[in-house]
């Protein structure tokens, strides 16, 4: 079942089009490595997606339903979003950050209740953050609180988890750490889609990759069948492909290629 | 492992009552203190059966519209601060900054300019109250057309330069020096000598200013982690911004219509507050409400008992105590913040 689909979305900021009639399908239960060039279009795809980006054109859909008919909290319930290096304004405890991420399933003028705290508590401990529970985030290192911010997006237990650049800030340990926690809450049913620059991670661990290009979607699919040899020239300019180290897939790059190719004039 | 979701520092769960009681306390000394001495107890009593001696009625005509209102405009203060600062995610916001403040206060001036306060008691409030909505407008048709915060800040920078230039305007072209000092005196920011036809007609208002601001707590703590997670956590950022202006300017602008200008009250409380609370912005409004009224009443009783040829005024004593505060937090704020 597609559990996140994009038809032909366009936006417009300012004068630039960043999304230009851009396609996208994630499979409910996969993990999906957005990826492509800076500027390309992911993160305001992302952010599409999320419901906190209006769009020109086109239309969004969350489980078959257009993203436009979903009441406002009932789309935060199922959609969580992790925006690129996000910031934390005042000096809450990771654990009062990881509770936010528990609004939208508390009443109106509900407190937390005990499955709340389960859940704050599992986000916690799941990205390895519980010995730091009680410090302030803006005392953690980037890489600490970026595992803090990704168990608040984990915590509202969303069906489809939007995650920009999650493992930009982490140490390889670290990075794995989050890329595996992922994977093994897609085995249970999430669908994530995340932003990723390195490339032998989304090959080594995402189901799909999508590549942007030039505010569209150019290629998606496995990541064997993406990280072809002239699919990385045409969309990076970078002359490597996938090869195999001790059976699990690595990304080798000899060299960059100058641009000569017909998509830019 | 980690402790429940319900720890915060200990000093938060007698945090509202404290002040409440402080606030109770502090209405008190407000009432025993004045120019006459007089039996606080005695007075209220003889008050309280309609008993028409001086004691009485200093007590009811003059003492009890001063702390009341002294409370009352601090804990609109006080909260509004604590909102606009949620809003702003920084700690240097303050309800002036949208211009409200500076807008309700030309409005009374032109009340006073044309002479329309000695025409009738109102005319001052009313005056300051459309100045108040003159700035709503301009930052509701901004808000409305979702504009960012920079644009609603740097709009309060005009508008408070516009207030500026128009009370410049009205002091220059006083009719007499009287009639300037008048405006000057008006300005400076007093609970002295007001009627409980003030309260009466600032406190509606007010009401409605703080029923907008208290309910925008779990928008504010949603917006610690910016706009855009705030909105994917399903919060409707277009009407939580619209209630923290629209009640910021219905309840400021309602306060400073009677009182004048009383600066930094806003500022200071909140952030003193915050580290109580966990720095959590919506554990913060109530108290901040508490802990803005017992600040002004604190201000006020400084301002009588001060050994001075006269009487100190209200606004003048927030300012030379806000204003180094408010150098300090703009030193302090670069240092740990970015």
């Amino acid at each position: 079942m597609i559990a996140l689909e994009a038809r032909g979305v366009s936006v417009r900021l300012g004068r630039r089009e960043v999304l230009a009639g851009a396609h996208f399908c994630a499979h409910e239960g996969s993990l999906v490595g957005l990826i492509g060039p800076n500027g390309a279009g992911k993160t305001t795809l992302l952010r599409t997606m999320a419901g906190v980006q209006p769009i020109e054109r086109g239309e969004i859909f969350v489980k078959d339903r257009p993203l436009s008919r979903y009441e406002r909290t009932a789309l935060a319930r199922l959609v969580g979003y992790l925006p690129q290096g996000a910031t934390v304004h005042w000096p809450l405890t990771a654990e009062r950050v990881v509770a936010l991420g528990r609004m939208p399933h508390l009443h109106p003028w509900g407190r937390y209740d005990p499955a709340d705290r389960t859940a704050v508590t599992r986000a916690l401990d799941a990205v390895d953050a519980g010995q730091f529970a009680q410090r302030p985030v803006t005392d953690l290192s980037t890489g600490e609180r970026a595992r803090v911010l990704l168990a608040r997006a984990l915590a509202g237990d969303p069906a489809v988890l939007l995650a920009d650049e999650p493992v930009a800030a982490l140490d390889p340990s670290h990075q794995m750490m989050v890329l595996e926690l992922l994977k093994a809450r897609c085995a249970e049913g999430l669908t994530a889609v995340v932003v990723l620059h390195d490339l032998t991670l989304a090959a080594r661990y995402c189901d799909q990759i999508s590549l942007l290009l030039d505010s569209r979607l150019y290629a998606e699919g496995p990541p064997e069948t993406v990280l072809t040899p002239g699919t990385l020239k045409h969309a990076y300019g970078i002359d490597g492909g996938l090869h195999d180290a001790d059976g699990l897939p690595m990304m080798v790059v000899r060299r960059r290629v100058p641009v000569e190719d017909e998509r830019r004039p | 492992m980690s402790a429940s979701l319900e720890t915060i520092p200990r000093a938060s769960a007698w945090l509202a009552p404290g002040l409440a009681g402080a606030v109770v306390l502090l209405l008190a000394a407000s009432l025993s203190i004045g120019s006459v001495p007089l039996a606080l107890f005695d007075a209220l009593g003889e008050a309280l059966r309609g008993d028409s001696s001086t004691a009485a009625l200093i007590l009811s005509e003059i003492r009890l519209p001063r702390a009341l209102l002294a409370a009352l405009v601090g804990a609109t203060l006080g909260l509004a601060g604590a909102a606009m600062q949620g809003l702003l995610r920084n700690p240097l916001a303050e309800p002036g900054i949208l211009g409200v403040s500076a807008t309700a206060g030309l409005g009374a001036v032109i009340a006073l300019y044309f002479g329309l306060s000695q025409a009738f008691v109102l005319a001052l409030p009313l005056g300051g109250m459309i100045g108040a909505l003159f700035a709503v407008a301009v930052t509701y048709v901004l808000a409305g057309r979702d504009a960012s915060i920079l644009t609603l800040i740097l709009a309060g920078v005009a508008l408070n330069a516009f207030a500026g230039a128009f009370t410049s305007l009205a002091l220059n072209l006083a009719p007499s020096p009287y009639a300037a000092l008048e405006i000057v005196f008006w300005l400076l920011g007093s609970v002295a000598d007001r009627s409980f036809n003030h309260i009466a007609v600032a406190l509606p208002l007010m009401a409605v200013g703080w029923v907008l601001l208290s309910g925008t707590g779990r928008a504010l703590d949603a917006l610690s982690l910016g706009e855009d997670v705030a909105r994917s956590l399903g919060v409707d950022l277009r009407l939580a911004r619209l209630r923290v202006i629209l009640g910021t300017a219905l309840a400021v602008g309602a306060a400073v219509s009677v009182t004048g200008t009383i600066g930094f009250v806003g500022l200071v409380v909140p952030h003193l507050l915050r580290p109580l609370v966990g720095h959590e912005p919506s554990r913060l409004l109530l108290p901040s409400a508490f802990g803005g009224a017992a600040l002004v009443l604190a201000a006020d009783i400084v301002a009588r008992l001060v050994p001075l040829n006269s009487e100190l005024k209200l606004g003048v004593v927030t300012a030379i105590v806000g204003a180094p505060f408010f150098l300090y937090l703009i030193v302090h704020t670069r240092r740990t913040m970015r």
